[in-house]
Order: C-alpha cells, then structure tokens, then sequence
C-alpha cells in the first residue's frame, strides 16, 4: 500500500495545470493548437479528471463514454469541454468565439479560482448537457430511513415510441393558442366582451363587495385582513373569504362558448381576459368617487411589494 | 329570451414539436437544480470579493464599438450569478445612450412562447428569451466582448419576436414552430426560471438609471461663455479657459471637449467636425483623449455668438472617439453647423 502522501501527490500531479500551460492555452485558442507536451498533457488531465468526476456521480458508463479509460481519444474529454464552451461562428474557431477565456480570466482573482470557475462550468453546465442528450431523468426520492425528499439522477430507459406519446399526450388540451392574426382578433373581442360582462356583473351595492375584492386580486393584493382593516368593507372575514371564492368562481365560470371546451382553451382565455379587466378596474378606480378605494390599493400594493 | 353569445373564436392545438420543446425544458431544467444543489458550495467559495488583484494573466480588450446583430459575452461584474456566462445579441442601439439587449438561454430548447431557438449550433446560443430583452447602457455593453455576429436575415427574425413580446401577439408560419408554449398557469415552475433570468439584469439596469439621472443632470446645467470665450458652469462657478491653439489651415472646424471625468476632475481635449448632411448629423471627432471613452456617453453641444446659444444633446458613438449630434429637422441642423466658439462637454462619469 502506498503512504497516503504519495497518492495525494499523483493526485496532484494528475489534474493540476501550472500557469504557463493555462498561458499557451489562452492564446492558443485550442488544445489542438498547442505546441508544448505539457501543455497537452495537463490540459488533458485536467478534462478526463473534472468530466469524468461529473459524469461518474451519475452514471460510470457515461463517465467512460466520454472520458476514454482506455487512452484511444486522450484528448476527447477536454475538446468537448472546449466545444460546449464556444460561442463563435460554425464550423470555425474564431477567437472572438472564445471570449469565455477572457471572461474567466478578467472575474478570477488566481489560478486556483480560474480553475474552479472552470471546473464549476463542467460539473454544471457540461454535466447537464451530456446527461439531458444521454437521455438521463431525474426523479423525486423518499429516503428510507430519514423521510428526506431527495432528486435521484437515473439512466431512463429509451423512451419507447408509445412512451413518448404518453407524455406528449398529457400535454393535450393544456396548450392551445391563435392559429393566425384573424384567430387573435377574434379571441381578443372575445375576451373584451368578457372582461366587460364580468365588471358588470358586478355593479350594484349588494355586490360592492365583491367588486373591491376583484380589484384588490387583479392589483395583487390577497391580504384580507387589511381589507378588512381598510374599512371599505362592512362585513366579518369569513363572510369576505366567501366573497372572494365567489369572486374567483365567477372569473372560473365564464361561459367561454364552444370554441372553448378544453381546460388549456379556457386556461388560456383567462389570460388573455386578465389585463382587460384590469384596465377597466383602472379605469374605474381613476374617478373621484373612488379614490379612497385607489388610495388603499396603490397604498397596499406597495406594502406587498415591500 | 335569447342569449346573447360571447363572439366566436378558434383556438388551435400545438404542434408536437413544440410540445417536445416543453418535455426536454422540463427535464433539463430538474437536472439544472439538482446539479446546482450539488455545487452550491463550491459556487459560494467562487465568488470574488470586489476589489481584490485579479488573475494576472491579460484578457482580452472589450470590443467597444456596440452594432446591432452583436452577440456579445458579458463581463463577471455585470452579472450577479458569478458562474453564468450570459451572452446577450444587440436588436437595437439607441441614439439616447441605451441599447435594447435579449439575453440567451442556458437551457437548449425554448421555455415558452418569447423564447425563440435560433438555430445556431454553439451550445450557449441556441435559444434567445426575447421576454427578457431589455434596454442597457450602450456604454456598459460596450465593456464586453463580440463572439459572433446575428446574419442580417435572424436579427429580423428577432427583432419580429422581439415585437411580438412586447405585444403579446403570436409569430406565424415557421417561426411559430421554432418558439415555446405559452405560461397559463400561475403555479407553472417557468415562472420562477423568468424570475432568476430577470434578476440576472439588476446590476445592469440600475446602472442603465444612474446613466439617465446624470444624462439629465447634465442636460439642465447652464453654461455662460466669457467674453474671452472660456465656458463657465453657472452651478459650481467653473471655468474652462479657451486654450491657444494655431489656427487651422485645412479649412476644418474644431471644437473645445471637456470630459467631465467624476470627483469634479476633467479631462480636456479638441475635436474635429465632420458634417453628414444626408443623416442631418454632425460628428465630432476626438483628437487624443486622455482618457478612452465609451460609446453612448451622454454629450453637449454649445457654442456662442449666436442670437440664441447652441445647446444639443447627443453621446459617444463608434468606439466612442466619436461624438454624434443629430438633429431633427434642416433648420435645426444648420444650427449644428455653427463654425465658432465650439464646446463640447461629455459626461464620462
């Protein structure tokens, strides 16, 4: 067995890069363009050291993959780290595309923090990458033993065509949208006669109320207790918690017509009717009979903010 | 009694494609925080403290000279999230200091509707958030680097996105199939990626407000000519004398340029016109500044011996040697062309 020291130094000796080799490398835009052995040598490392340390934590094989144990593409590890990081024209190495050098170097203070920045970029962003287009999952654990919720990063099985159908076909009905510009003008004189019928609903004094709640929801402000402190109410809080409900029900029960018979279609009306009603709540709140409800709003708007 | 209806309209189903968008988002992005969990110490012990000797190696000087279609790397101090390398492409720059910057994603594929994959192959470009593009001090994007440039085709594709953000509306044809799903839910986790990706701009915008409040600080102080020609500010009481120089022979006009340099300390130098009757504008260019100026620095135009004094405002442009003025109407840039008596003064800081 060998002493402890020895294996720290190879270690050491395996991953470190010294500054000159960090200098030509910076300059010479690529491994590949490096003319120094030990140059090459520690960058090489240095890629199979901190990719394969990424990767292995999640899955050794993909470790393997792209980390080469058996020595055939030595300097495979650090080109793609090299490949992830370009952000120039394609198909070339321009320089400009390598600007992530100077922006290493010009935010680190020392080597040692220009080499963690970078190692930090391939244990996160590389990592990431590899194990999206690996196919990797991830997945919500329950530790055993503590009851800790945990994310576990698993090797999915290839989704089978069937597989994938399945998780595409949950997202039907909850994503609709205008097919084209005449759609759009439609759906938004829909939503305006809505917006419109929906304020309107909610004249009268008996539904005073309710009015000053929806404009309290569309300005954000879900604090019932200073509604109710605000004095522009006169009733208990469990009666303006019903209020409110109300409020949403009406705002959820919009009879949208036929072209509107799928949650994502409804979902999506909702958003769209939203700004409209507030521009009307806007509009209302700007006359003078109504300035001390606009008074509360903005005033407590700016609490929630806070 | 008869119902009346709510009008009628159509909404359509998403193509696969884009549904597929949203499936690998969703797992890229659970990977994402797992593997930032996993590194949250090591990130902490990242962050430089401000102030302290940087790496002594050199970097590379920042391409100071801001066009549209740049896409550009920003500088660390720019950017609040010490390990993200946020590059940004250039929609606009401004004629009021400001540059209109969208930022591009660190996820491969669009999170929703203003996110738009470009189709370039480099890893950090696939996809631009036009929902996050924003204006910027054109002189701090200025202190970055250009790593590739948008072909003029995709900064119009952008810039139709761009548009549609802003609006709401929906792009057609095949840049529909090359943006994100909607957000309809408010509990819908992309929320929270857009309220990271926002906050990555906090430095720049503050910075983008300060740049306003001295362009308009600036803009109100009133200056008072000697009758020797010196320019003095009424508010502090200073002076600037008119220095010798030999008169040109080349039959070029010169103007006198004080760089207000911060801590009340100035830089002086001249700059020569050049009048571009095409644009109605009048650059300026600096002759040897001491000190190296950015673009989208706010600058003043006066000059004496008129009825009314000449006072216009215009900024930095180019890689900011140059001063630009540019006028509005015929009248107004005969104006400009006074050809005496000239002061230039530029707020640096």
């Amino acid at each position: 067995m060998r002493p402890e020291g020895v294996v720290t130094m190879a270690k050491t000796q395996m991953c470190a890069v010294d500054a000159a080799s960090w200098h030509e490398w910076k300059e010479a835009c690529s491994i590949e363009n490096c003319e120094r052995d030990i140059t090459i040598s520690q960058l090489v490392a240095f890629g199979r050291h901190r990719l394969g340390n990424a990767l292995r934590r999640y899955s050794p094989e993909t470790a393997n993959l792209y980390c080469d144990p058996d020595g055939r593409n030595l300097r495979g590890a650090w080109l793609k780290v090299e490949q992830y990081l370009y952000a120039g024209a394609p198909g070339t190495q321009e320089r400009s595309g390598k600007a992530y050098k100077d922006r290493l170097v010009e935010g680190c203070r020392n080597i040692a923090h220009f080499e963690a920045a970078l190692t930090l970029k391939i244990q996160r962003e590389m990592t990431r990458w590899i194990l999206a287009d690996e196919g990797f999952d991830i997945v919500q654990k329950t530790d055993a033993e503590t009851g800790h919720k945990k994310y576990v990063v698993t090797r999915a099985q290839n989704l089978s065509e069937e597989e994938l159908d399945d998780a595409l076909a949950q997202l039907d009905g909850c994503y609709n949208e205008p097919g084209t510009e005449e759609d759009e003008d439609a759906i938004l004189r829909a939503a305006e006669y809505q917006a419109r019928k929906v304020w309107q609903s909610l004249d009268g004094e008996e539904r005073s109320a309710q009015r000053l709640l929806l404009a309290c929801l569309l300005n954000n402000i879900w604090d019932m207790k200073a509604v109710l402190a605000s004095g522009l109410v006169s009733c208990k809080q469990s009666q303006l918690y019903n209020e409110r409900k109300t409020v949403l029900g009406l705002l959820d029960s919009i009879d949208w017509g036929p072209g509107c018979p799928e949650t994502g279609q409804r979902a999506y009306m909702t958003r769209q009717l939203i700004p409209l009603l507030k521009n009307i709540c806007a509009e209302w709140l700007s006359s003078v009979e109504n300035s001390k409800t606009r008074l509360f709003i903005e005033t407590a708007g700016c609490d929630t903010r806070l | 009694m008869a119902k009346i209806d709510s009008p009628a309209f159509k909404l359509s189903a998403v193509s696969e494609t884009r549904k597929r968008f949203l499936l690998r988002w969703r797992l890229e992005r659970k990977l994402d925080l797992e593997l930032r969990e996993a590194q949250a110490e090591q990130e902490q012990s990242l962050v430089a403290e401000r102030g302290l000797t940087r790496y002594g190696s050199s970097f590379r000087p920042f391409d100071t000279d801001v066009r549209e279609g740049d896409i550009r790397l920003l500088r660390q101090a720019d950017v609040p999230d010490f390990s993200r390398f946020l590059y940004v492409a250039v929609l606009y720059v401004r004629d009021n200091f400001t540059s209109v910057v969208a930022p591009f994603s660190s996820y491969s594929v669009p999170a929703c509707k203003d996110e738009w994959l470009t189709g370039l192959a480099s890893e950090p470009l696939k996809v631009l958030q036009l929902w996050n593009a924003q204006p910027v001090a054109t002189k701090d994007i200025a202190q970055s680097w250009r790593t590739h440039m948008l072909d003029e085709g995709m900064l119009s594709q952008a810039r139709t996105l761009y548009k549609h953000a802003v609006d709401g509306s929906w792009p057609q044809g095949h840049l529909r199939e090359r943006v994100g799903l909607a957000i309809l839910n408010p509990a819908d986790e992309r929320l929270a990626y857009q309220h990271e990706e926002l906050a990555l701009f906090t430095g720049l915008r503050k910075r983008l407000f300060r740049v306003s409040e001295r362009a308009d600080s600036l803009a109100k102080r009133t200056v008072q000519f000697t009758p020797g020609g010196a320019l003095a500010f009424s508010d502090t009481g200073h002076v600037y004398e008119k220095p010798d120089r030999l008169a040109a022979d080349s039959g070029d006009v010169f103007a006198e340029v004080i760089v207000l340099c911060g801590d009340g300390e100035t830089v002086t130098t001249k700059a020569r016109r050049e009048a571009d009757a095409t644009h109605k504008t009048v650059r300026w260019h600096l002759d040897g500044c001491a000190v190296s100026l950015l673009p989208g620095l706010p600058a003043y135009l006066y000059a004496i011996g008129r009825k009314k004094p000449l006072n216009t405002a215009g900024q930095t442009v180019g890689d900011g040697s140059v001063v630009s003025f540019k006028a509005e109407s015929e009248p107004a840039f005969s104006r400009l062309l006074a050809d005496s008596g000239l002061w230039i003064v530029i707020q640096y800081e």
